[in-house]
């Protein structure tokens, strides 16, 4: 039996890896940048003609383009600030729990097992104007009013709310466990140096999460990005296009408007923003961490 | 002065007991240990007098002042945690500066303390390194300036010196002892450790399950143990017990073990020296008070050589007797002795305690058991 | 004392904030049609019963007054849909698992050249927006006959599943004990080390991993929608939004939901209890 080496044994396995790779990566991305050079029309078929970067140009002076991409990213800031807010608000809640752990606990997870779109059709449900929780308080309190929370100008935080929702409890679940490595000693030296709250939090609980933190809020802009399913059931990309994000709007050039190879052309923007942020990120503070 | 006074602490964690009417007095300067086995209570102890844990019942006063109630950055304390414990994002000098941001102190008092402290332990080198860039000496050293430059009056140790190896070990504990001096600090000091303990200690507190089973200076302690707990505890290797009964004889009182009658001295006739006939009793022994002959007529006991240990300065020889039991003794480290040999066991009765087999007192001290009580400081004899 | 009125006051806020959400959506599921246009909205079901959850399923339901529910329009789709994803999730799993086991092991314990690159390779897969690479699948799906069909749909889905998990997986092969050396030293080939060695060793994080494989899989959104709308093959997801957009049913809407929430709320306990096994958090390229 002929053993083999770490290096053969990597390639027999990441062959597969690297053709799967091609199929899933290459191929999609090697058709969708060819189809961005082309426009397409659906007559007897599908008939595409070279445009060259007429898709791309077109982006950058479309007005929808531009909201999308704003849209984006104000909703990836709120998204992640709410995300780890929360997410670290739960950790420190949870952290001090003694009794009832396995089930406070399986009842925080929850909203991570549910699916993104059963949370966009429960955030829609839960904020916007005719059913809104918000409205059934203001008519109790005498107010006769409705509260919409995805409304234009609020739309994106509304959206936010269901995203942090969705996520925080993954967020908080690590960051817990980094809690639970500190010294609890640790806090009795600093309860010695006559600590407040605050500076405890600063000096013994934010040096072993700081980690974690940068990670979350990395994986957190990014799945933000990346979000379709939220915005599409929560909000249809409004009132209006005030909450088309890049991916809604991509998913309504190419699906609703069948123009292929525009929406191809904004994939590849949106995928230098991902590698945009995810770079500014890693230099302004994850680099700090290592 | 920095006199504490603990008086009947109680601390109940849910249903354990940790400590339990617990009175002890420190004085001005001293330095008190706490030693004990894992979950005696000694450093809850140590916790409710540090004021990082709040007393179930009792009090404590420091210098005469309640302060049960006061929190521990308010009394006059500083203190040095197992694992050399400094915020870890926090170089050696902002760790040692943190001890003193709170006390509002000028800039030129905050800067005189940490020369002070630099030159104490020697750490010129650790001021700019991080915890994690330090050797475990070199931490212990910077977590122990830190703990000085408060100015406090006393000084709480728990285990502080656990975790490092046993020539750092040695090293630092007698650094500490000269600081202390030094300083004029009152230190009370946590340790599992008996050897430290009696290194170390002014007097120590033998503890188990959450009570006090002895103080007294570390003589006082190795040689009057009131109970086979203490006498067990401290000195090592442990005391040998031999289970037997006692009765009267035509000498005095003797002592029945396998079959034979051992006299036991003079001492055991003291007035106040109570005992029934028959009692079931232990004979403690130390491995230092047992020679070991090849043969001899004066030697009343029998065995076979179980284990050698050559420790180099002397040789520590487990005996196996006939009953199974095992003792074990010191020998000089010229004897070979070998596994299998027959030897026989010659007690020096001078140094031998009775202790009751039942309650583990010492029967000559049957009069003064220190649990929960204070002992009154013998005069100190060298 | 204070502090510990203060601490399970938050924890009530905690579980406020989890739960009222699904609350005050899913109280539709047990309420009868007409009470989803009440207004202001309720605090309450209307009128608490299990109607919507029956005529969603398609059965008709007479109440105890004998008021009659008929069985929704959509209800042959939601079983199909129910039934689809299972399958759906059960495929993706068992196929995801071994691959992502062999990769995952690879990645974390062996090296090689090229290790890095090929892991941010997976990495940036994982951060591909779906509807991005759908497209080019569609077409794909189109040429080969694909389209509307449930297989078509599980491969797609591998795409998602296969380097999410392997992300997640690596640093959890990492951390595991380093016993290669002692299996070595007992004559054991590579493969067998891993089979019979590792991967016991390795069971709550292939547990909890295929968990999350087979709860992605059920979730799975996009490209359901785009791929199985309307088609014999549809998943559940597709259905909701049908729900959503084409025959606005409230009551039913939320009882289809509740149903698609099965699998979560049964997961949710041991996932909690593992996840942080997985060691996401750490450095993936050294």
């Amino acid at each position: 039996m002929t053993e083999l080496s770490d290096l053969q044994f990597a390639l027999l396995v990441t062959l597969p890896v690297l053709l799967f790779l091609l199929v899933i990566v290459v191929f999609p991305l090697g058709y969708a940048f060819w189809l961005s050079f082309h426009s397409t029309r659906f007559v007897d078929g599908a008939r595409y003609s070279f445009c060259g970067f007429d898709n791309y140009i077109a982006a950058w002076q479309s007005p929808g383009f531009w909201n999308a991409v704003a849209v984006s990213l104000h909703f990836a800031m709120v998204s992640t600030v709410f995300t780890l807010g929360i997410g670290l608000m739960i950790a420190l809640i949870l952290a001090r729990i003694g009794r009832g752990r396995g089930f406070i606990f399986s009842l925080a997870f929850l909203p991570w097992a549910i699916s993104d779109y059963a949370t966009g059709v429960i955030f829609r449900y839960v904020l916007g104007g005719r059913s809104s929780i918000f409205t059934t308080l203001s008519y109790l309190f005498g107010f006769n009013t409705r509260v919409n929370l995805l409304a234009e100008g609020i739309v994106i935080e509304g959206l936010a709310l269901g995203f942090a929702w969705h996520l925080a409890p993954l967020v908080a679940f690590f960051l817990l466990a980094g809690i639970r490595t500190i010294p609890v000693r640790l806090y009795d030296l600093a309860e010695l140096d006559h600590c407040g709250p605050w500076s405890k939090f600063r000096y013994v609980t934010l040096p072993y999460i700081r980690y974690s933190l940068f990670v979350f809020t990395t994986i957190s802009c990014v799945f933000a990005l990346k979000t379709f399913e939220l915005v599409y059931l929560q909000t249809g990309g409004g009132p209006g296009i005030a909450s088309a994000t890049l991916t809604y709007f991509i998913y309504k050039e190419s699906i609703l408007h069948l123009n292929l190879g525009y929406g191809a052309a904004i994939s590849l923007y949106l995928l230098l923003l991902f590698v945009a942020l995810s770079l500014f990120l890693y230099v302004v503070w994850g680099r700090k961490e290592v | 002065m920095s006199e504490i006074y603990v008086k009947d602490l109680t601390k109940r964690f849910g249903k354990t007991v940790a400590v339990k009417d617990l009175t002890l007095e420190i004085k001005d300067q001293e330095v008190m240990v706490l030693v004990g086995p894992s979950g005696c209570g000694k450093t809850t102890t140590l916790n409710c007098i540090a004021g990082l844990e709040k007393p179930t019942a009792g009090r404590i006063f420091f210098d005469g002042i309640d302060v049960t109630e006061t929190p521990s950055h308010k009394r006059n304390i500083a203190m040095v945690f197992q694992s050399a414990l400094l915020y870890p994002h926090l170089t050696g000098a902002q760790n040692i500066r943190m001890s003193f941001k709170a006390q509002k102190i000028s800039r030129e008092e905050a800067e005189a303390r940490l020369a002070q402290v630099v030159r104490l332990l020697g750490i010129e080198n650790e001021l700019d390194k991080l915890p994690s860039q330090m050797s475990g000496g070199q931490r212990q050293r910077v977590a122990i300036a830190k703990a000085l430059a408060r100015g406090a009056g006393v000084l709480l140790m728990d285990e502080p010196l656990s975790n490092l190896d046993a020539a750092l070990r040695e090293e630092l504990r007698s650094e500490l002892l000269v600081l202390q001096k030094q300083l004029k600090t009152t230190m009370i000091y946590v340790t599992h450790d008996q050897v430290e303990a009696m290194v170390l200690a002014d007097r120590i507190v033998v503890m188990q399950n959450g009570t006090i089973c002895q103080i007294g200076t570390p003589n006082e302690v190795y040689n009057e143990p009131l109970s086979t707990f203490v006498a067990g505890f401290i000195g090592s290797p442990p005391m040998n017990f031999l289970r037997g009964t006692l009765h009267t004889g035509e000498n005095g009182v003797k002592f029945m073990f396998q079959g034979r009658f051992i006299d036991l001295p003079q001492r055991f006739r003291k007035a106040g020296f109570g005992y029934q006939e028959g009692q079931q009793v232990l004979l403690g022994v130390r491995p230092q008070h047992i020679r070991l002959l090849p043969s001899s007529a004066e030697a009343k006991l029998v065995g076979t050589v179980y284990a050698v240990e050559r420790l180099g300065k002397e040789n520590v020889v487990t005996v196996e007797m006939l009953s199974g039991e095992k003792l074990k003794a010191i020998a000089p480290p010229e004897i070979q002795f070998h596994i299998g040999d027959v030897v026989h066991i010659d007690i020096l009765l001078d140094n031998v305690f009775v202790f009751d087999a039942e309650t583990g007192q010492n029967i000559l001290s049957s009069g003064a058991m220190a649990t929960n009580r204070i002992v009154t400081v013998h005069a100190e004899s060298s | 004392m204070l502090r510990r009125a203060c601490l399970w006051a938050m924890v009530a806020l905690v579980i406020l904030w989890t739960a009222f959400p699904l609350y005050w959506f899913l109280k539709l599921a047990f309420d009868v049609p007409a009470g989803a246009a009440v207004f202001p909205p309720p605090f309450y079901p209307t009128k608490p019963t299990v109607a919507s959850l029956a005529t969603a399923l398609g059965f008709r339901y007479v109440d105890k007054d004998g008021q009659v529910y008929l069985p929704s329009g959509l209800a042959r789709q939601v079983r199909i849909g129910l039934l689809n994803s299972f399958i759906l999730a059960l495929s993706v799993t068992l196929i995801t698992m071994p691959v992502v086991t062999l990769l995952a092991y690879t990645f974390g314990r062996l090296e090689f050249r090229h290790k890095n690159k090929l892991i941010m390779a997976v990495l940036l897969v994982v951060a591909l927006p779906p509807i991005s690479i759908i497209i080019p699948f569609y077409m794909l799906f189109l040429h080969l006959g694909l389209v509307g069909k449930l297989g078509g749909l599980i491969l797609v889905t591998l795409t998602v599943t296969i380097p999410l998990l392997t992300w997640m997986l690596i640093g959890f092969f990492r951390n595991l004990p380093r016993v290669e050396a002692l299996a070595r030293i007992d004559g054991l080939s590579r493969m067998r080390t891993l089979i019979t060695i590792i991967i016991p060793m390795a069971k709550v994080g292939l547990a909890v991993g295929s968990m999350i494989c087979f709860l992605t899989a059920w979730n799975e959104f996009t490209f359901a929608h785009i791929l199985v709308t309307g088609t014999p093959a549809t998943t559940l997801p597709p259905v909701i939004s049908g729900f959503l957009f084409m025959s606005p049913q409230p009551t039913q809407l939320a009882a289809t939901v509740l149903y698609s929430l099965i699998p979560p709320f049964l997961l949710a306990y041991w996932l909690q209890r593992y996840i942080t096994t997985m060691n996401i958090t750490e450095p993936i390229v050294r």
